[in-house]
């Protein structure tokens, strides 16, 4: 090859080096997050009845106490303010600001991918049920995609939106099923549930989190079944037994968490 | 002669070609086209009011309601022209002065075939978005209002048919220019015949001046339920601190709207397994086992005006309704577990119906907006 073809050849390398860095430059702007500083998280919640998957819409039965069963038609609730916490406790990186999961048709209804910054953090943190700010709203103030239009998540007699929905049968062995229906809504109902765990996100990486909640635990506590022949229902804030179930029914949810 | 006959060949061969399985082909020839360019065009926003307690309506962008779609939509609504023999339209089985109904227990169409459900009210229709139908097997207004023109036991048409007409029509031709700025009357389709009636049916909305709309939500201290209505509402929606009983009925029926538009089985029938049900209502739809025997919540606003009742019209009154709540219905693996017995006594059954009895809206069934135009 002549010498000024190759020197022609090499001036082309250097200016096509340079329009290529230049790109890169502007490929860089403001706007964009620069590359290696998030990994993508996916969070996955499920939901068991023990060591069973839960199915409210196979009308499977699950063991209750002694000889009875119960199925669940209908498993719902609000998660809240959904952080990533770091062992500082003072820098906390937001992951959902509300949501309602529904475990009435599939166990494995509720799926979010967010991109996180990395670094180590040490565990998930969220509220169980809809935070003051929100439930001082009502269904009618947001688009119909928003999880808090649902009219049917919304109880006038709480004033509140209900935090939690728990429905279904208990079959006791008498001639019909007993059914059960525990909502849950007020501010003082809302509670808050933290799961310490080790998360190390790398830089362009991806991290799964499974976090199932067990359905058992929410009618189980202290090696004894919640009567739920006694106790089926709680609409009424103003009665005592009303309000003693649904504190039961909360607390028990709020420990029912664990990361798989 | 062998290069004309190929000619002729070749061209036969592109004009099949050219009349190949094209749906969208514009069939009348275009000399024969009506040039509507001439009538104005000059879309105007259609005053939606919506009482200031109901949610804001989510329009699709691609059909907003205009004053002219809206009344095009209107025509075509009471315009028998969509049915086969010009004998029937929407508005025959959705009545204005019955909230949108036709009081049978099912709907007839025009062979005089009844259907297997009982027609269900427009009103505040354009505020569902979770299927329509009893089975909610249209997702919106504009698929909906495909169907009936080509069911064979309601209007019984063809769209081809009713488009024909409809190009012929002066009226239509000056009504379509206007609500959708069409060129030319072969521009008239089923896709704008059918925007049009979406547009009607979502202005058909609450007035908000209901005697239960005024109570709750009208400010006004000097309007205050009678003693049978206030019952009926404390029961309705469980806010009497257990004074009386709760007759679960705000769960499913939730103001503003009254409805969740949530598709459940209200134990009308008896079933062991998901077939035993007759009508398997949503179940068809997405065919999961839990779904059959469960129908689409309707509207209680304006229910005293829309018997006979559920989605097969099998109760004549309120009272039997309230008869089924009470009694918990009949038992199948997917009955809500809401339904159970209530133990409301003939008098807080009555007070039920009062209070029901608030939520009619004699101002929507006469507004001159939703009125016949012919």
């Amino acid at each position: 090859m002549p010498l000024s073809r190759k020197v022609f050849k090499m001036k082309k390398l250097f200016l096509y080096s340079i329009v290529l860095f230049g790109c890169t430059l502007m490929s860089c702007g403001d706007d964009e997050v620069p590359v290696g500083t998030t990994s993508e998280v996916t969070l996955n919640f499920t939901a068991n009845y023990g060591t069973n998957m839960l199915d409210s819409d196979t009308q499977t039965t699950h063991d209750f106490e002694e000889e009875s069963t119960v199925r669940f038609t209908e498993f719902r609730f609000f998660i809240s303010d959904v952080v990533f916490t770091t062992e500082e406790g003072t820098d906390e990186t937001a992951l959902i600001e509300i949501d309602e999961i529904d475990f009435s048709r599939s166990n494995m209804d509720a799926k979010y991918i967010r991109s996180v910054p990395t670094g180590k953090y040490s565990g998930i943190k969220f509220f169980i049920g809809v935070e003051a700010e929100f439930n001082n709203t009502k269904p009618e103030e947001y688009a119909s995609e928003h999880p808090l239009a649902n009219t049917a998540s919304y109880w006038l007699a709480w004033n509140s939106y209900i935090h939690c929905k728990l429905e279904g049968f208990l079959d006791n062995g008498t001639a019909n099923e007993i059914p059960f229906s525990y909502h849950t809504g007020s501010d003082d109902l809302l509670r808050s549930v933290t799961i310490p765990y080790n998360i190390t996100l790398a830089a362009d990486g991806s991290f799964d989190l499974d976090i199932m909640v067990d359905v058992e635990k929410i009618l189980y506590k202290n090696d004894t079944y919640w009567n739920i022949e006694e106790f089926p229902a709680t609409h009424n804030p103003s009665n005592p037994d009303d309000l003693n179930t649904a504190n039961y029914i909360m607390d028990n949810l709020s420990e029912a968490f664990k990361i798989q | 002669m062998k290069f004309g006959t190929s000619y002729i060949l070749a061209l036969f061969l592109l004009l099949f070609l050219a009349c190949g399985n094209d749906d969208d082909m514009v069939t009348s020839p275009v000399d024969e086209d009506i040039d509507l360019s001439n009538i104005p065009y000059d879309p105007q926003p259609f005053d939606l009011v919506i009482p200031d307690s109901f949610p804001q309506m989510e329009i699709p962008a691609d059909n907003p309601i205009t004053v002219a779609g809206q009344d095009l939509g209107r025509h075509l609504f009471y315009d028998p022209v969509l049915s086969a023999d010009s004998s029937m339209s929407c508005s025959s089985c959705h009545l204005q002065n019955s909230s949108f109904t036709d009081n049978r227990a099912v709907s007839i169409g025009i062979d005089g075939i009844g259907g297997t459900r009982s027609s269900m009210s427009l009103l505040n229709i354009g505020f569902n978005y979770n299927g329509l139908f009893w089975d909610g097997r249209s997702l919106t207004l504009e698929e909906q209002a495909l169907l009936p023109v080509e069911d064979p036991i309601e209007l019984h048409n063809l769209w081809p048919d009713v488009i024909d007409k409809l190009q012929a029509s002066d009226l239509y031709r000056e009504k379509f220019r206007k609500a959708f700025g069409i060129g030319l009357a072969s521009e008239i389709t089923k896709e704008l015949a059918v925007k049009a009636l979406a547009q009607f049916e979502r202005s058909i909305v609450s007035s908000g001046n209901s005697w239960f709309d005024q109570v709750i939500y009208g400010n006004d201290p000097t309007k205050q339920f009678e003693d049978d209505e206030l019952n009926g509402f404390l029961m309705f929606f469980d806010q009497s601190n257990g004074a009386l009983p709760d007759a679960e009925c705000g769960h499913c029926h939730p103001a503003p709207l009254f409805t969740t538009d949530e598709y459940i089985n209200n134990g009308l029938d008896p079933a062991s397994e998901p077939v035993d049900f007759l009508d398997p209502g949503y179940g068809t739809v997405t065919q999961f086992p839990s779904d059959f025997g469960r129908f689409r919540v309707p509207t209680l606003r304006n229910i005293a005006l829309t018997a006979p009742y559920m989605h097969d019209g099998r109760f004549q009154t309120l009272e039997e309704v309230v008869e089924h709540y009470n009694s918990g219905g009949h038992h199948a693996p997917n009955i809500d577990p809401l339904i159970t017995p209530l133990e409301l006594t003939p008098e807080q059954q009555q007070d039920l119906i009062a209070f029901l009895k608030t939520l009619s809206d004699m101002d929507v069934v006469e507004n001159p907006l939703y009125s016949n135009p012919f």
